[in-house]
């Protein structure tokens, strides 16, 4: 694979034997393997949808640091949509939307108008924190028992465990988007449109488009991971339950420099770090403080360690004009 | 430079231009107060906010039964966003002549501390803190510290599961029973505590799993940590963590395992859950309202709600728990209010 | 354009931000203009009218200072999480880290000035507070001058950590909690350390504005009248140009975020010090919002002194005045709210050329040389 560099290939590997390790130093942790497995990829389900959105809009040129409020936007529209539907396929394409049109108009501002995308992403992380906040106080006003919805089915694999239908679609994700971005003509204009818009445009690319269509998608994945909270995991909404998780996603872009097994790499260890977090705190009662910090901390020794250098998509941030 | 003051004075302008075409309707604030035998009460949250289905739900819910109980008063809530709120929230009903402010949370104890210092002649009720014992409240004669005993509560819960885990019920095939916190505090532990004791009371040989999810928002959080102590052999999960809670006894709807809910009955969730430890701050707050109705409120007390009371407990028990275990049961609330049970407030 | 139709503009943006609001206020059912007149009332701009003589608006001049105050208390702590995104803005860094450095500066200065006691607590509380804030930020600063790691990620885990600490440091059983009442609480702030009370009607008014406005004024004078702003402008537009003056950029970028972290130190001193007098664990983890109060506020004061001020100003009165909704609003709607106003504000600032592009095809053939060269292709 070419485009995946060798760097890219180091912290993707570093990281996993990293995972590996941790996973044959737990069985202080009260659980065993399958169970972390199954912990794990349950917790980096709606990092790792968020993630794979943010990667396709930053590799488009478009910082898309509004992941959290696209993430919370598809918790509630799910929630609400499987309510009134009775269908967690409504539900889920309903968050997809509706995170999907927010990234939309973050989309609009951002490149039709050259708006600064920092701006509008911190636009869309409040609108989607309260503007969330504000519809579902609206429908069901304070304290009220909240109906029961359809969810998304689990699908059970003998000897691990049972794992959500969105979590296979989102592991899944991984490999198709990395096959997309890096083998085909689509996966290339959109690259070239992150790293040099203006010679792309020369060569009859349409930037604005695809920059568009980028931005829209990264909202729809976003809005299936907070859909995954909601309509998946849950069956329930509360405020502010994606609680930060558009950042970790965004952060693993970034420690996963803008590629899809990189960013699966920081996500898995995010979550096997907190899964065991949970296994170790219960088992052993190490401080939740700390088991709650620990990810954190993590995520942020990878970034120092796993230099950025070059990786990020040259126009990143800025827009054609 | 130039071009924003230029721009700030026009912002502010519009401002005032707005505020004065809408200032007229709602200026009086007088007029909401003619009913001259009715009294003022402001509930103010702490910054868990009033959907946090837990004291501070259930505090606003007491207004209400205090109402449909009768009691002629106006009322107004206030909702904190972070404690920067607090102290503002409370000058803003004492400035505005409310007879009687509650404020919800042990984080308010300083905050009504100020404030009733200030307003000698404004009373003051605060749930979930007790002014004796605190320097800064116990000589305020205007403020009655409202606390619980959740570890009676928990207990008698603890005795139903550890009884009903001993006689081999549905379930329970384990060897252990899980519970989940929000954050670490006060509250929280006397209702973790209580209910291992109650537990081990009854079946000793129980493993324990305790943990915390630091949040009382993050639905998903409680979950994961609730599926860790299931993995671990837990036939039952106690869920001591308001909204977030509700993921934790969702982890246990789906292992097949027991719930048990807190604050308010939550058998609405489904039929997995086993029993709900409530803690009655509705009826608490409705009581205050009552007693301040009729004049028998006093300030510089505290009122503490156990199971003598019935300001904590459990909701009544179905036919199919065994009438062994149902004798427990009562034999632990009977030994609770005759002091022969002791709990201890450390966990296991 | 002249600062006329700059100022205009800016208004036009804000009537429209209001009329969105509108909607939502009108989707659940209100009136949008009872509401937002309750708004301005609730953080005491009605103190306007009350001096008409004769006060023909009927205002309570006590409610109406009492609520005013409650907002410039607001405004103080803004103002210094505005400066607190400003500056590395101005420098072309992005600090999301506000949140953190607020708190590791407060817990800092309040552990100082409750240790130090009634001499000197306050001043030992104010100089731990920028020492606290400024580390916290100057490590963002330094992991992105040393290893290039990107402040947006360095500082949004930095908060996180500083969060999980300070929720142990006065968790149940803590080593600052209250050790008296047992609660997770830090012991109170001594009464006559806070800082002192400027007026008082109803609602006390602290002397955090002053903090505020002179670090504003410190601002001012660094950014537009010393070498340090200069170079920080530098670093701003071309960090490869001031690398190749001469300037140490490593350095800058170091003390940039620093001075940023300093402030955001300070609005948690004057926050502690001045309004809460006391901290919780659960406050320092449900504070993700603080960072984006700031970050919007440097936004729309678009990084100046005068700017972050009035943008301060203007974010205080819906947050405070939100508070103070009565009668005609459901109180649990009022907060989420003011946050949903802000949001579209911070959009349309994000979206200013919006009445440009509104104003003719043309307008947009211009401004988009990209729609000209795809016509071109086409």
């Amino acid at each position: 694979m070419r485009h995946l560099t060798r760097s890219t290939v180091t912290v993707a590997v570093g990281v996993l034997i990293g995972v590996v390790i941790l996973v044959f130093v737990t069985n202080g942790s009260g659980l065993a393997p399958a169970a972390i497995l199954v912990s794990t990829l349950a917790i980096a389900t709606p990092l790792l949808l968020a993630a794979m959105g943010g990667l396709i809009s930053e590799r488009a040129g478009v910082v898309n640091i509004g992941l959290e409020g696209m993430m919370i936007v598809g918790a509630l529209a799910g929630f609400l949509i499987s309510n009134a539907t009775g269908s967690w396929v409504a539900g889920v394409a309903g968050g997809a939307i509706a995170a999907g049109l927010l990234a939309l108009v973050h989309a609009f501002v951002s490149i039709v108008l050259n708006a600064d995308q920092v701006i509008s992403g911190t636009a869309v992380n409040l609108l989607g924190l309260f503007g969330t906040e504000y519809v579902f106080r609206t429908f069901f006003g304070l304290g009220s028992e909240l109906p029961a919805i359809q969810r998304a089915p689990t699908l059970a694999f003998p000897g691990l465990g049972s794992l959500n239908i969105i979590t296979i679609v989102a592991v899944v994700a991984v490999p198709v988007l990395a096959f997309v971005m890096f083998r085909t003509p689509v996966g290339l204009r959109l690259r070239s449109v992150g790293e040099n818009p203006l010679a792309a445009q020369t060569v009859a690319i349409h930037v604005v488009k695809l920059r568009f269509a980028a931005v829209i998608l990264s909202g729809v994945l976003a809005g299936i991971g907070g859909a995954y909270l909601s309509v998946g995991s849950l069956g329930s909404f509360s405020e502010g339950m994606t609680n930060g998780r558009g950042f970790i996603a965004l952060a693993a872009v970034i420690v996963g420099r803008w590629n899809p097994f990189g960013a699966l790499a920081a996500c898995l260890l995010f979550a096997v770090v907190s899964a065991l977090g949970n296994g170790f705190q219960v088992s052993a009662g190490i401080s939740a403080d700390l088991t709650a910090g620990m990810p954190y901390l993590l995520t942020l020794i990878a970034i120092v360690v796993f230099r950025e250098s070059a990786s990020a998509p040259a126009s990143l941030g800025k827009p054609l004009r | 430079m130039k071009r924003n003051v230029i721009l700030g004075t026009a912002v502010i302008g519009l401002l005032l231009a707005v505020s004065g075409c809408a200032g007229t309707p709602s200026a009086p604030a007088a007029d909401s107060s003619e009913d001259a035998s009715a009294f003022k009460v402001g509930l103010v949250s702490d910054s868990g906010g009033f959907n946090d289905r837990g004291f501070n739900a259930l505090s606003l819910a007491g207004l209400t039964l205090a109402e449909d109980a009768g009691v002629s008063f106006t009322s107004e809530a206030r909702e904190s966003a972070s404690d920067s709120d607090l102290v503002p929230n409370l000058q803003y009903f004492a400035q505005q002549g409310y007879d009687l402010i509650i404020a919800v949370g042990f984080a308010q104890a300083g905050p009504v501390a100020e404030v009733a210092a200030d307003y000698p002649d404004v009373d003051f009720a605060i749930v979930d803190v007790a002014t004796e014992g605190d320097p800064a409240l116990e000589d305020l004669d205007n403020v009655q510290g409202i606390t619980f005993k959740e570890q009676e509560g928990a207990y008698l819960a603890g005795v139903l599961v550890g009884g009903l885990r001993a006689s081999g019920f549905e379930k329970f095939d384990g060897d252990a029973i899980g519970t989940v916190g929000g954050e670490k505090q006060p509250s929280v532990d006397r209702f973790i505590a209580g209910f291992q004791q109650g537990i081990i009371s009854q079946s000793p040989d129980t493993v324990l799993l305790n943990g915390y999810s630091q949040t009382f928002a993050d639905q998903d959080a409680c979950k994961q940590l609730a599926n860790a102590q299931l993995d671990q052999g837990a036939d039952a999960i106690f869920a001591v963590a308001g909204g977030c809670g509700l993921g934790a006894l969702d982890a246990a709807d789906q292992a097949g395992a027991w719930g048990i809910g807190v604050d308010a009955d939550q058998a609405f969730l489904g039929d997995f859950i086993l029993t709900s430890v409530v803690k009655k701050v509705d009826v608490a707050v409705s009581t205050v309202l009552k007693s301040f109705a009729d004049g028998s409120f006093e300030g510089g007390t505290d009122v503490l709600y156990g199971i003598e009371n019935d300001g904590v407990g459990i909701p009544a028990m179905s036919d199919a728990v065994p009438a062994d275990v149902q004798a427990a049961v009562e034999a632990a609330r009977a030994g609770i209010i005759d002091g022969s049970v002791v709990i201890d407030l450390t966990i296991k | 354009m002249n600062r006329l139709q700059v100022a205009l503009r800016q208004v036009a943006l804000l009537v429209v931000a209001l009329v969105v609001g509108g909607l939502f206020i009108v989707l659940a059912g209100y009136n949008p203009f009872a509401v937002y007149g309750e708004l301005l009332a609730g953080a005491g701009f009605n103190l306007v009218l009350a001096i008409i003589p004769g006060n023909p608006a009927g205002i309570s001049t006590n409610i109406a200072a009492g609520n005013l105050f409650a907002t410039i208390n607001v405004w103080g702590p803004l103002i210094l999480l505005g400066l607190s995104a400003a500056l590395p803005f101005r420098a072309g860094l992005f600090n999301v880290g506000s949140q953190g450095q607020y708190w590791f500066g407060a817990i800092l200065g309040v552990q100082l000035g409750i240790t130090i006691g009634s001499n000197g607590g306050l001043l030992a509380a104010f100089l731990g507070a920028i020492v606290g804030g400024a580390v916290c930020g100057a490590i963002a600063g330094a992991l992105k001058a040393l290893r290039g790691a990107n402040e947006v990620v360095t500082t949004i885990m930095i908060n996180w950590l500083v969060v999980y600490t300070g929720h142990f440091l006065y968790g149940y059983a803590g080593p600052f909690a209250n050790p008296v009442t047992q609660q997770p609480v830090s012991v109170p702030f001594p009464e006559g350390m806070r800082l002192p009370e400027l007026l008082k009607s109803g609602i006390t008014l602290h002397a955090g504005i002053l903090v505020a406005l002179v670090a504003v004024a410190v601002f001012g004078v660094l950014m537009s009248r010393t070498g340090f702003g200069f170079s920080v402008r530098t670093l701003g537009s071309n960090r490869h140009a001031a690398h190749y003056a001469g300037m140490p950029t490593k350095r800058l970028t170091v003390l940039v975020m620093g001075i940023g972290g300093a402030f955001a130190g300070l609005a948690g001193f004057v926050e502690i010090t001045g309004t809460t007098g006391q901290i919780t664990g659960s406050n320092i983890v449900g504070s993700s919002s603080f960072a984006f109060a700031g970050i919007a506020v440097a936004l729309l004061g678009r990084n100046s002194a005068v700017g972050v001020l009035l943008a301060a100003l203007l974010f205080a009165a819906l947050q405070s005045g939100s508070r103070f909704l009565s009668g005609s609003f459901p109180p649990e709607l009022a907060s989420s709210l003011s946050g949903v106003l802000q949001a579209v504000i911070v959009f349309l600032i994000g979206a200013n050329s919006l009445f440009s592009y509104l104003g003719g095809l043309n307008g947009i053939a211009a401004r988009l040389p990209i729609r000209k060269t795809q016509g071109a292709v086409e």
